[in-house]
């Protein structure tokens, strides 16, 4: 048989495989039910913020450049809660770091003679790059009324060029979302990928299809193109649901290649490893605690001794998460991003590595 | 050219010599009995025979193919219907062999012709989950005839079943060997064997200790009624599993089975 031929031959008996066990996920409960479970806990997180209740006040940090005495009389406001910052640096952080949109504002150096000589002044306000126009619309008017009431003149907040994109080590809907992204696929690995080799190997089916035209590493590769399609279906819903953080959305997709290929490996892995259910079942609450307390330890990273803080980083689920996290930025430092990808990548590799070992062994035994 | 040929074939398990130093052929179109106990070593010879095992040593050949070399090349070859039920339990029979069928690159009239000829046409859209023992076996088979190996392979194929649905498997093996088809059965039914193959081998402790057609050795060894006879002779020892259906159960009918194998 010819190269071109064999290669037809494998992809139509891989996508054959792929293919089974697609179509089966609607037959399937324990898939069935692990993706749905995937879905709630990606929705969970995104109305997260929403599910803590509004606060009693809505939160306002302003930075007063030019020191007015009538800044203090802000924190008499029945209507909203005054935060003073020190810098427009500040300012932008706690609009940056919010899960739900808010406003931030820095007044100008010469608000108290631009008030003085009855002009209306004009103040920046910095909103989440994800707010909607209508959301920053009922912002800006409900913070116009109170300033001009505080002021004594209508005031005119600038929002145009405002925003502010989520940084790398903010917390936030950014961390949110990524965290909810690194948690769909790790479990979507763990669970469902690995369900599509144990249940071969437990229902003895595998023994059917070794003994057909496909090879070990065709059944191989189905099962990781199966997985592949679930894990880009969890992924897809993620972007779905939280959309409007993703300022580059080709890193985005770049980020989630990535974090199928690492996810598929893994289940691949362990469900070359694994014989029968009740082993999933064990060591997976571990498994996933380990690869994803991390992601939380991160973003606390001031909390840490610095050289556990940079270890941390190196981890496939912090680097993964940190990828993502930076599709939502206005400006990505390529090294950065490479950076936060490489252990990622490597991570995959080096998975794929040890299931290419296992099947090996799996074959020699035989 | 021979449909199986064997020389010295042997597989060890650790220290353990689970077949040991085998030698035999079956001609094309035989229907060969591989008799012996729980643990003889069947299971382990048909797994070397049909690639899912490799030989610790040994030679054997199928359909032409070496088991161990050409592999892949053996594989559309030969059916394989396994002892343990392996079938896509949440699918109906139809997709179960569509899927095959795909793998095999086998058109889908093929898989319509093969349901047909184990009588679960009818019933081809039904989930497997649904289906009795018996029509699970009865697929089984279809899945094993699906690409019209050169060689077919029984793993047990009457075993856990009730009495008249191992009669109905025993006449569609029986309507397959007047076919001409090269079966490969292996038993621990006895009379199974007896009334079913043109040649058996009794098989203990992974070496073979008999081989003939069931009459020769029934005369060789003074056991005129019961092959059993000959393999207590030969083993000090008797079958396990032995009368678990009644020798009428085991009868095959002369004339065509309770499925066409047309």
């Amino acid at each position: 048989m010819n190269a071109p031929i064999k290669l037809k031959n494998f992809a139509q008996i891989t996508w054959a495989i792929a293919g089974k066990d697609i179509s089966d996920a609607l037959k399937n409960k324990t898939i069935l039910a692990n993706l749905i479970t995937i879905m709630l806990v990606v929705i969970f997180y995104r109305f997260l913020p929403v599910l803590e209740g509004e606060d009693v006040l809505p939160g306002l940090m302003v930075y007063d450049q030019g020191h007015s005495s009538r800044t203090a009389q802000l924190e008499d406001s029945l209507a909203f809660r005054t935060y003073l910052a020190t810098s427009a640096e500040q300012v932008q952080a706690f609009v940056g770091r919010a899960d739900r949109a808010r406003m931030g504002i820095v007044l100008p150096p010469d608000l108290d003679q631009t008030l003085a000589a009855g002009q209306s002044p004009t103040v920046d306000g910095y909103v989440p790059h994800w707010a909607s126009r209508r959301q920053v619309e009922k912002l800006r008017a409900f913070y116009e009324v109170e300033l001009g009431t505080w002021a004594g003149q209508p005031v005119h907040i600038r929002t145009e060029g405002n925003v502010v994109y989520p940084r790398l080590e903010w917390g936030g809907l950014g961390f949110l979302t990524s965290l909810t992204f690194v948690l769909a696929l790790t479990l979507t690995g763990i669970l469902t990928v690995t369900h599509l080799m144990l249940e071969e190997k437990q229902t003895q089916t595998l023994q059917a299809l070794l003994v057909s035209p496909a090879s070990i590493g065709q059944v191989v590769a189905g099962k990781a193109l199966a997985g592949a399609f679930y894990c880009l279906v969890v992924a897809g819903s993620v972007f779905v649901i939280n959309g409007a953080i993703v300022a580059h959305w080709g890193l985005a997709i770049l980020a989630a290649a990535c974090g199928t290929a690492l996810s598929v490996a893994l289940g691949l892995l362990l469900g070359s490893i694994f014989e029968v259910k009740q082993q999933l079942m064990l060591w997976s609450f571990l498994l996933l605690n380990l690869l994803l307390a991390p992601v939380f330890l991160e973003i606390e990273s001031d909390l840490l001794p610095q050289g556990i803080s940079a270890a941390l980083r190196w981890l496939p689920t912090v680097a993964l998460a940190r990828t993502l996290r930076l599709s939502f930025g206005n400006h990505v430092p390529w090294g950065t991003f490479a950076a936060n990808l490489s252990p990622v990548l490597a991570s995959a590799v080096l998975l794929y590595l040890a299931v290419g070992w296992r099947i090996r062994k799996m074959v020699d035994k035989t | 050219m021979k449909a199986i040929e064997v020389q010295n074939l042997t597989r060890t398990y650790g220290r353990t010599r689970a077949v040991d130093d085998i030698t035999f052929a079956v001609e094309p179109g035989e229907l060969f009995g591989f008799l012996g106990p729980n643990g003889a070593g069947k299971t382990t010879t048909i797994r070397m025979l049909t690639g899912q095992l490799r030989p610790t040593s040994g030679q054997a050949q199928v359909a032409g193919c070496d088991v161990v070399a050409q592999r892949q090349a053996l594989k559309p070859q030969i059916g394989v219907v396994f002892e343990q039920q392996n079938l896509y339990e949440r699918f109906s029979a139809l997709d179960n062999l569509c899927f095959y069928a795909r793998l095999y690159g086998v058109q889908k009239g093929r898989v319509e012709k093969v349901l047909a000829q184990v009588g679960l046409l009818e019933r081809a859209g039904h989930r497997v989950e649904e289906y009795s023992n018996g029509m699970r076996q009865r697929l089984l088979i279809a899945r094993a005839l699906l690409h019209e190996p050169r060689v077919l392979f029984l793993d047990e194929p009457t075993r856990g079943l009730d009495a008249h649905v191992a009669r109905e498997i025993r006449a569609f093996i029986a309507g397959l060997a007047r076919q001409g088809a090269t079966v490969f059965l292996t038993t621990h039914y006895i009379e199974e064997a007896d009334r079913l193959c043109n040649r058996v081998a009794f098989i203990d402790h992974g070496r073979i200790v008999a081989l003939d057609t069931p009459a020769r050795l029934k005369a060789t060894h003074g056991a005129a009624d019961a092959l059993e006879d000959v393999f207590v002779k030969l083993t000090g020892r008797a079958l396990e599993g032995v009368g678990m259906y009644s020798s009428g159960a085991a009868q095959v009918p002369s004339g065509q089975g309770p499925w066409s194998t047309a």
